[in-house]
């Protein structure tokens, strides 16, 4: 597939359901993707692989699904925020990060995806301590996403996390949540 | 009183009605002469009426002219999905006059004989997701025919060929490469057991 990353006119690429375990060798040694790979692309579509995240590089991409490749989790998003953080910022506006083995939510950078305007994170078992962590530290920024999905598992929990501590802190920018667990400002 | 005067009325709206009809022509002579206005109709119509038009015998060069006009600008769809494509549909189809301005064909799910695609025409959008294709009485590997039938298509900006069976993605890739697709802006390879 290296072939591709230098084509100049894709801007959707739909590699869902198959069986890739990584996309290093797109970007021939190196792990971190340069300006020239896929330098238009702004849909990448990569759920049900085996995949790390360290496509959050390319530098038009706007919408990124890396949903249900379980072996991400925890340690697999922290990458990505690094290398997002290398960076310095992400044009992404949809992440889709259904089923991912996430645990801690805190991990989500969220002050590093200043145009993110749409998130899912169902089918993650998040702990506590990560949700209040996360609120704590991106409360504001989470306030100002447009759409948030969670699975209705966690969103009681959510909820009631989110009561406490953005709603007491008195954060400028409160948000309204309906029993689907979207959320719309 | 009343009665002569609803008459005169009735009278009077008739005699307006058969004038205006007159003008215009009963519907079997409605001509179309104005290209924006076909074009909006086409806009209206499915593949299927689409396709069916043809050139009467009456039709002048100006009204065919009129009518290509607007053909070739709209975005005509030959959709054919999850079925049995026999020969004769296809010559069926290949017949309407119309066929050479399709750009988008689906025949994801579909099952057909691989000289039917050297036939279409030059397509922006080909959706062949799922597909069985045969050689006369043979089925033939996915990957073994793809190639060649995508030579057709230079100008293509979106192509879905989830779920068939690519051997070789790195040979697919390559292929695409080095053909040229410089219009390529959408590719849908999803279900295809491809490993990386």
């Amino acid at each position: 597939m290296e072939h591709l990353v230098h084509f100049p006119s894709l801007k959707t690429l739909d590699l869902g359901n198959n069986n890739f375990y990584g996309l290093c060798h797109w970007w021939d040694d190196s792990s971190i993707p340069s300006e020239s790979c896929f330098p238009h692309l702004e849909t990448l579509i990569l759920e049900n692989n085996h995949l790390i995240p360290f496509l959050a590089l390319l530098p038009a991409l706007k919408f990124l699904s890396l949903s249900e490749n379980q072996h991400i989790g925890d340690d697999g998003l922290r990458h990505f925020f690094e290398l997002v953080g290398l960076r310095g910022f992400s044009s992404i506006k949809r992440l889709e990060l259904h089923d991912v083995g996430l645990e801690d939510l805190s991990v989500i950078n969220l002050n590093l995806l200043g145009a993110l305007n749409y998130l899912t994170l169902g089918g993650n078992s998040f702990h506590r301590g990560g949700i209040v962590r996360f609120l704590d530290l991106y409360g504001e920024r989470f306030a100002k996403i447009q759409e948030f999905i969670l699975s209705d598992d966690h969103f009681s929990c959510f909820l009631f996390m989110l009561t406490q501590v953005v709603f007491e802190r008195k954060a400028g920018n409160l948000c309204m949540l309906n029993q689907q667990g979207s959320k719309r400002k | 009183m009343h009665r002569c005067l609803w008459m005169g009325f009735i009278f009077f709206y008739l005699m307006i009605f058969i004038s205006d009809a007159s003008a215009y022509g009963s519907p079997k002579d409605i001509v179309i002469h104005d290209t924006a206005f076909f074009a909006r109709i086409l806009s209206y119509l499915k593949y299927d009426e689409i396709v069916g038009l043809k050139r009467v015998k009456k039709s002048t060069s100006s009204q065919w002219l009129a009518v290509s006009i607007a053909a070739s600008g709209s975005d005509l769809q030959l959709v054919l999905r999850n079925q049995y494509i026999s020969d004769k549909k296809f010559t069926n189809i290949l017949k309407k006059e119309c066929f050479q301005y399709v750009k988008k064909c689906n025949l994801s799910g579909s099952f057909f004989d691989v000289k039917w695609l050297q036939q279409l025409p030059s397509l922006e959008v080909l959706a062949l997701a799922d597909v069985e294709i045969i050689s006369g009485d043979y089925f033939l590997r996915f990957q073994e025919c793809i190639l060649g039938v995508l030579e057709r298509f230079p100008s293509l900006k979106a192509l879905d060929l989830s779920g068939n069976a690519i051997e070789s993605m790195d040979a697919f890739s390559h292929f695409l490469d080095a053909q040229g697709f410089t219009r390529l802006e959408t590719l849908i390879l999803r279900d295809g057991g491809y490993c990386g």
